[in-house]
Parts: C-alpha cells; structure tokens; sequence
C-alpha cells in the first residue's frame, strides 16, 4: 500500500544485505522513493517474505512494476524477484554508483555519513523519475 | 585452525515493510559490533536465501539464532528450510507488541523510542547468545554469590531485591537500571511499569506476583539511584 | 582464431532484415565463439550481461535504416566495437535472399557467407601463446573462517605476506590480490594500475584498489619491468571480486631474478595459515 491507502503501482524492493554499507544504503534509497520522493506511486516490500512464498507478496508483485536495489554484484533482490514471477522494471546495483563517488566514506552496515546519505539521495532521485516514467505521472513533486 | 571459540549465528530479517525489520536489523548489528563482539557471525538473509553458501555452512554447523520482525517468521522459517533448526528464535513484535509508536523504518532521524526498541531486543538477543554458550561447555558453574558466571561468557552481576519477602536474585539487574537512567526514567513512584516491562524481558515473573516485583523494583530503583 | 564478440542483433519482426541479423548472429557464433546479446533482456535487465559486455568487445548487427540495435546501445552508453548493417550488405551481396520473414535457402545462405566474411575480417586475438600460458585452468583448495571461504590456488602461486600473489610462466609473471583482499575489501569500486614500462622492485608498490571501505597498495611479490596492466580492470574493477586469481589479475612483469624473490615468499598452503590467522584477529 502506498500512504494513501492505494495499490502502490511500483514496488522498490532492495536486498537490504546485513554484512556491508551497501545493503544499507539500498534500503535508505528505498525509503527515500517510498515516503519521500514518489510516495503516491512507489511502495516497497520485504524480500524475504517474497522468497518464502509469501502469496500476498507473489499476488502484489506480479501485479507490479518491479525496481530492484541491489548493493552488490550478488544481485539478491533481483533474483529473487525474477524468481518469484515479478517483471524488474530497473535494476540498480550500489556498488556501480560508488565508482562516481571515489574517495567517498559512506559509513558501515549500522549507520550512513553524510556521503553514505548524497549516494542514497542520488539513487533515489534518479529511481523516482522511473518510478514516474512507469506510472506514466507527471509532476509528482 | 586458528580459531576454535564456539560463536553463535545470528540471522536476522530485516523486513522492509515495517520498522521491526529495522529494528531486528540494528539489534543484530549491536550485538556484533557491540554486546558480543568476537562471539556471534551475522548471516545476510537475502543472501542466505539466494543460495550463499557460506552463509547456509555456518547455519548448519553452528548455533544459530532467528530474529524475526514480526509472526511470519521469515528468518527463522528460511533458516530451518535450507540448514537445519535454530538454537533460539527471537520476534521483535512479540517483545515490543503491536506496531511501536514512535520508531520509524528508515534510520535517518532515530528517536528515542527507536534506540529504546534496539536496545531491549539486543539485550535480549545477546542474553540468547550467552545461553547458547554456557550450554555448549561443561565449564558452567555457579560461583556461590548467585552471579551467572562461566568460563565462556562475561560474568552478570546480579542484583538481590525482596519480592513479597522472598530475596530473589536478577542478573543484570544494575545493567538495566543504569540503562533506563540513562533513558531518563525517573526513580519516582511512577517508574515501576517501565521497570517491570524491561526486567521480564530477561526475567520470568508470574502474573500472581506483579504487584510484588513492582513494589521490590521501584524500591531497588530509587535506592540504586540515590 | 579469429577474436570472440559480443553480438548484438536487432530484433526486427516486420522486415526480412530482422530474420537475417538474427540468423547471421547466430552464424557468426558458430564460427568464432562470442555470446548472443538479447536486446529485449538487455533494454529491460541490462545486469545480466554486464559481465559479458566487460570481458568481450561488442558487434552490432542492425537490420535497417532505423538501426535500433544501435540506438539501444547507444541510450545504454556501451562501449561499440564494429557495426554492420544488413540492408547494406545485402546491396553489395551477389546473394539475394528470399523476399520472405521466414528465411529460405537463400536466405540461410546469405546469413552463412556474411558471418564467415565478418569472421575473416576480425582481429585475431592478442598475444595467443602468452595468454594461453596463465590461461590454463586453476585447481583451488580454500580455507573457512566463520561463513567466509577463502580460496587459494592448489598449485603454481606464491604469495607475499602483503595478500599479493604471483604466476610465473617461463621468463615472466602476473602478479594480483588474493581472495583474502578482495572479501576485506568489499566491492571494489577503483582500480589504480601501475605505469607499464617501469621497473619495480621486490616489495614495490604496483597499483591501488579502492573499495568504500580501504584503499590497498598492490605489493609487488617480484621485481622485474611491467610489459603489461590488465585494463580491463580500469572500468570494471570489481572482476577482481568475482576471479581474483584469474581474469582479476593486475599487471604482467619481465622478470629480474625470479630466484633471489622466490626465497621470500610462501606458497599456497604456507599463506592459507596466514589468511585463517588473519581472519580470526580480523573484526568483521
């Protein structure tokens, strides 16, 4: 459900991994597209309950557009996703968007520095255009 | 090898719907940075149930401990699907209860009801670990003043309070005491809710002497904090 | 032998020429080797072939004019190697395929003889008695710490205790990270290479990798001239992730005195102790 109660159109759903920044930083992108950036047309949905068969979860995703954050070349969320029947709309990977960020620092698994959060700000900006694009919205903001 | 200390696993479920997950995840996260640094292994659950091998390797063959965010047990139900039973399970929402108001999904801005919710899961899940521990050697004994102590673990010291005339020894007791100060829990007349919501979390108390532990907590609060 | 592509061919169903891309792909596949790139899988999902798109140059078949192979490569920024467009070769063609979406005989023929012609025309691939040296396959036995294995080569490494290895093949050597580094590192984001040309000597630095969570100078295990860095590396680093010991290697050296080096390194078992230790003192 998105914040106003409807079918959310768009289900981000990141790998949220425990064991590196990356997972982390996938997950704060999430929520910066769900209850931030486009929180009329986005939602997201926990990935584990996806892989376990979840039927609530197989019905929604395949009713979805799908855009998955991965933070890592394991591509978790994807896979699981495509395993389970979704469509994946987009497919980012965390780790592609720090080769633009050399020399950034951006915290552990636990908490994000201010250079962790412009790396989730700048995934998620540029995931809620798409989030757009696949609503066919105009003039979310 | 070069490493032969017993640790125990956690896998915890991060789910992103709901601020459980969060808060089963950084739980998770300060027992392993933090309460039980050298002892516990976190295992990543969406790599576990992507086939990480290593992940599922250490969950066989080692103690491991579920934490859930909510009844649907993700967690605990993958792990036992893929390695083999878990050594404890642990649900955020049955400590926490329904939906904790004031904690939010994303860990920008963490409030106080968020550090709380970590710091009460955490401490349960390390108090999980150390049972897990102590029962794996035989070197557990009871050094006669009632502190849980063993060759494996860090030693609690317990705390004696009266409970309808009965002494009755917690371990840990000063620990949570000097968290809930830290919290600004008052030692007023008022505090004895909080302080008996905590302590059954490591502590089992029967519904028929509530009111006893209530009074012996806030007795033992406000002397500890004079 | 002619080099291995990625190719890519449009996907045209309402015209001759889409059939054709497809049928010449797959010829050309047949003679050289290389991978088909789907580009409906490849507009929706271009992760699944970031790995063959990093290690293989890319051949784009268009059909027609509107070249829509071309354009999505060009939206998706990759990196072109070659172009060939079937309309044109079929005016330059003594062969005339049948005018038909399902391809006759003399369509099949036409695809054959442009594959074979494209196949000639290729470069062949570099250095082939080099490469095939620290080609040939790696066994690998690993040590475990906690959930993390750690894999060292069975045979034919050394290893200093900076986490560098080094493959000696005759007068010359590749040197890299072990499987240790890359795991501590995490994704590695940055790779730095060395100047070829330059001599170094034994313990010398020779590149960086960068990931969020360090930066490692590469320890040189040998002294000697660096004839070659594996650039491949420079824009997708993390295939010292994924191959450490293999395709992940940093840079090829002439070497000094392999000899004098030799007595201060260890060989695989020797570092695998290294690495548990390691391990255990490390905080994960």
């Amino acid at each position: 459900m998105t914040t106003n109660g409807e079918t959310a159109r768009v289900l981000v759903i990141p790998c949220s991994g425990i064991g590196k920044v990356h997972g982390l930083i996938s997950r704060e992108a999430t929520y910066e597209i769900t209850d931030n950036l486009a929180q009329a047309n986005a939602d997201t949905m926990c990935l584990a309950l996806l892989v376990m068969g979840d039927e609530e979860a197989l019905s929604k995703i395949r009713s979805s557009h799908c855009i998955t954050i991965d933070g890592c070349p394991k591509y978790c969320a994807q896979k699981n996703v495509e395993l389970a029947g979704g469509q994946v709309a987009e497919s980012i990977m965390v780790a592609e968007a720090f080769k633009n960020h050399r020399g950034a620092q951006p915290g552990t698994a636990t908490k994000l520095t201010e250079d962790g959060w412009l790396v989730v700000r700048e995934i998620a900006e540029g995931l809620s255009d798409r989030v757009q694009d696949l609503c066919g919205c105009e003039g979310e903001h | 090898m070069a490493d032969e200390t017993l640790k125990v696993g956690i896998i915890s479920c991060s789910g992103e719907e709901i601020p459980e997950g969060t808060i089963s995840r950084l739980a998770t996260r300060r027992v392993l940075e933090l309460l039980r640094a050298g002892q516990t292994v976190t295992l990543c659950l969406p790599l576990f149930l992507a086939g990480g091998e290593g992940e599922r390797a250490f969950a066989r063959e080692h103690p491991t401990i579920a934490v859930d965010g909510c009844g649907k047990l993700c967690a605990k139900r993958g792990t036992e699907m893929h390695s083999g039973p878990v050594s404890a399970s642990i649900v955020v929402s049955e400590i926490l209860g329904d939906c904790p108001s004031g904690c939010g999904r994303s860990t920008k801005g963490t409030t106080d009801a968020d550090k709380e919710a970590i710091w009460v899961v955490s401490e349960r899940i390390a108090a999980e670990v150390d049972a897990i521990l102590s029962s794996s050697t035989d070197c557990c004994t009871s050094d006669g003043d009632d502190n849980a102590s063993c060759a494996c673990s860090k030693p609690l010291p317990g705390m004696q309070i009266e409970v309808n005339g009965r002494p009755v020894t917690i371990a840990g007791l000063g620990l949570i005491f000097d968290h809930l100060a830290e919290n600004g829990l008052e030692a007023d007349d008022a505090c004895g809710d909080k302080l008996l919501e905590t302590v059954r979390i490591y502590h089992d108390i029967r519904p028929s002497e509530e009111q006893g532990y209530r009074s012996a907590l806030v007795s033992a609060y406000k002397a500890y904090r004079r | 032998m002619a080099r291995k592509y990625a190719i890519l061919p449009c996907n045209g169903l309402d015209k001759l020429q889409g059939p054709l891309s497809r049928e010449v792909a797959l010829a050309l596949v047949e003679e050289t080797g290389g991978e088909i790139v789907c580009p409906v899988l490849l507009n929706s999902a271009r992760p699944r072939y970031e790995k063959i798109l990093g290690e293989l140059p890319l051949i784009i078949i268009d059909g027609c004019g509107t070249k829509c192979a071309s354009k999505l490569a060009g939206s998706l920024n990759l990196k072109v190697d070659r172009k060939v467009l079937i309309a044109d070769e079929m005016k330059t063609s003594a062969l005339t395929p049948e005018d038909s979406l399902s391809l006759g005989p003399a369509g099949l023929e036409f695809a054959k003889a442009l594959a074979t012609l494209l196949a000639e025309d290729m470069p062949e691939e570099p250095s082939a008695d080099l490469s095939a040296d620290f080609d040939s396959p790696v066994e690998y036995t690993s040590v475990t710490h906690d959930k993390f294995i750690f894999r060292i080569p069975a045979a034919g490494f050394h290893f200093n205790e900076n986490d560098c290895w080094v493959r000696v093949k005759g007068t010359r050597a590749r040197i890299g990270v072990s499987d240790y580094v890359q795991q501590n590192l995490t994704d590695i984001s940055y790779f730095g290479p060395p100047i070829v040309g330059r001599e170094i000597g034994q313990f010398d630095d020779a590149g960086t990798v960068e990931s969020v969570k360090s930066t490692m100078d590469v320890i040189s295990p040998v002294s000697g001239k660096i004839v070659a860095v594996n650039t491949a590396l420079v824009d997708n680093p993390e295939i010292i992730n994924e191959d450490p010991y293999e395709k992940g290697w940093i840079a090829e050296l002439e070497l000094t005195d392999f000899e004098s080096d030799r007595e201060l390194l260890i060989d695989g078992a020797a570092y695998g102790e290294i690495v548990k230790k390691k391990a255990a003192e490390a905080q994960h």
